[in-house]
């Protein structure tokens, strides 16, 4: 998780790695490659769900960000900016795996205000099963969730990054927790 | 009023509402149980996600070999200029200088649809002069006979130099594989190449399962009912992603592989002008008109399209890789220097092959060094064939 505190100058420095790449100094792509590649590789896998791809999506990225250095004008935060490369370069990416066999099934009704089951699975540590549902989420929830909690978006740098209006990022953010609950109270047992 | 509170606590835990809004809603937070319990509810999701995120991330692979090399040119500019990408096609510039000069030329004016055709023409009509130039100027013993097969060279040995795989086996040669990838210029097409139609392109995302295999694909028997998730261009036809009811199984079929069951019905389909454009890089089009965020006269790539009711979206991406919009075919055109930068694949005739003709030099993904391998399908990339 990216230390909120130091955001500002988190920026600060990637705006200069910028500046570096745009101008070609030596060892610019190495640095930025160092600070960013890990999280741009959470968004990427949390968005296409397939190690191999999200790996070469990442070096696509960076090579993009690489020719792209020059017209970046500081105007959006440098990991929105670089998220939003992100974005556009995975689009095209083709998923070529076998579809879960077993869907998330929301069929189970919610107990409203009863955070039992997830409460009791993180507690007893079993990360291994929540982690699980997580990743049978469908991507357009789960990469919300990765951005507003590990990237540290705000809703209109979401929203930007995605390419869709603030009100869906509402809906997906609470459709994926609420998914998320529904999934884990099926699992546990009481 | 109750819902705007809620709707603040995710935003409230990842620590990214602002001072005055966090203060107030802690103040809320005092007096309203349900809130509470959503705030706990939220905590261990955003924990459960943190924790995840924080495991993909520890795995993010090293910098590729053959991006290091801009650490190692400090004269270059940073944009547009020193790619995997221009590595190779200042090669192929060294064969055909001159048409790539006169498109950066034109770049810099605010081009109208009719000029932009004309310049591509011309460029055309240059390329084809220089490139007889060329040859007429190396003819010796060794010299290459066409434009065509020039550039395949040049590119095919800067390839290999990068390519993770060695030497091709020796392969059966069918004409027919051997394609020409988009975008070489044909001055009679205006540097664009006819794309196949897609049979199936109506079906791309759609539901219902309204095809049935007519034979069987991977895991799924013929005569089974399915939907297509996706579809892609190998360079020599059409495939598809295609998964049964539920979703349960998944396979990727051929043309011929599939079809329409009886009572569905084949629907009209249309050709996607510049599908084999999908995922290539350069920014080969320019648009004419602004679309999305995207001014009009700026260069674009085609990231993915789609079929609407009003004929195919293409949605594009200019040289800042953050402005986008959804452009029709009239609203693109192609680029001026659109005439030769994009390199031939080493081992297209390796394309669709079976019998496994090929060895891995290194290990790919799972597939360990020196396994016997068949090229399932490529395509192109920024980096490079793929």
């Amino acid at each position: 998780m990216i230390e909120q505190t130091s955001t500002n100058r988190f920026d600060a420095e990637g705006q200069m790695l910028i500046r570096q790449m745009a101008a070609g100094t030596s060892g610019a792509l190495d640095d930025f490659y160092a600070q960013y590649s890990r999280i741009v590789f959470s968004f990427l896998m949390a968005r296409l769900e397939d190690r191999t791809l999200a790996e070469e999506v990442l070096q696509d990225v960076m090579l993009a960000a690489w020719r792209a250095a020059g017209s970046f004008r500081g105007e959006s935060k440098v990991l929105t900016w670089l998220l939003t490369i992100a974005r556009n370069r995975a689009t095209n990416t083709r998923r070529k795996r076998t579809l879960s066999a077993v869907p998330l099934t929301d069929a189970v009704e919610a107990t409203s205000g009863d955070t039992g089951p997830l409460e009791r699975l993180v507690r007893q540590g079993e990360y291994e099963k929540v982690r699980d549902k997580l990743n049978q989420l469908p991507a357009q929830q789960r990469e919300v969730l990765v951005l507003v909690f590990y990237h540290q978006l705000s809703e209109a740098e979401v929203a930007e990054v995605l390419d869709i209006p603030a009100g869906t990022v509402k809906s997906r953010l609470h459709r994926g927790k609420e998914m998320l609950r529904r999934a884990l109270q099926s699992e546990a047992s009481y | 009023m109750h819902k705007q509170w809620q709707d603040l606590l995710p935003y409230y835990i990842a620590g990214t509402l602002p001072r005055s809004s966090a203060a107030e809603l802690e103040r809320h937070l005092t007096g309203c149980d349900s809130c509470r319990r959503a705030l706990n509810e939220w905590q261990m999701v955003a924990g459960v996600v943190q924790n995840q995120a924080e495991e993909w991330s520890i795995q993010a692979p090293p910098l590729a070999p053959e991006l290091r090399f801009h650490n190692l040119r400090p004269s270059s500019n940073g944009f547009g200029h020193t790619s995997a990408l221009a590595e190779m096609q200042e090669k192929t510039i060294r064969v055909m200088p001159e048409p790539r000069k006169a498109a950066a030329r034109s770049q810099r004016l605010p081009l109208t649809m009719v000029a932009a055709v004309l310049v591509v023409v011309l460029s055309g009509i240059a390329l084809i002069f220089l490139s007889r130039q060329n040859d007429d100027e190396s003819a010796s013993p060794g010299a290459r006979p066409t434009n065509q097969v020039l550039l395949r060279t040049v590119t095919a040995t800067s390839t290999r130099t990068r390519t993770p795989l060695g030497t091709p086996l020796p392969m059966s040669s069918s004409p027919s594989l051997s394609t020409p990838t988009p975008f070489r210029l044909d001055p009679t097409t205006q540097g664009l190449q006819a794309t196949p139609a897609a049979l199936y392109g109506s079906e791309i995302g759609m539901g219902g399962y309204r095809l049935i295999t007519l034979t069987d694909v991977g895991e799924i028997p013929a005569n089974t009912r399915v939907r297509i998730s996706h579809a892609w261009y190998t360079g020599t036809g059409w495939m598809y992603g295609i998964s049964t009811e539920n979703d349960t199984l998944y396979a990727e079929a051929r043309e011929w592989q599939i079809g329409y069951a009886s009572d569905s019905g084949p629907g009209p389909t249309p050709t996607a002008q510049y599908g084999s454009s999908i995922g290539v890089g350069g920014y080969p089009f320019l648009t004419t008109v602004s679309v999305g965020s995207v001014p009009a006269n700026t260069r674009v790539r085609i990231s993915s399209a789609y079929y609407g009711a009003n004929g195919w979206v293409y949605q594009v991406v200019a040289q800042d890789e953050v402005s986008t919009g959804d452009a029709y075919d009239w609203q693109l055109s192609a680029a001026p220097d659109q005439g030769g930068p994009t390199p031939y694949p080493l081992f297209e005739n390796g394309l669709d092959v079976s019998g496994y003709p090929m060895r891995t030099v290194v290990q790919v993904g799972d597939i360990p060094a020196e396994s016997r391998v068949r090229i399932n399908s490529a395509w192109y990339t920024t980096a490079g064939w793929v």
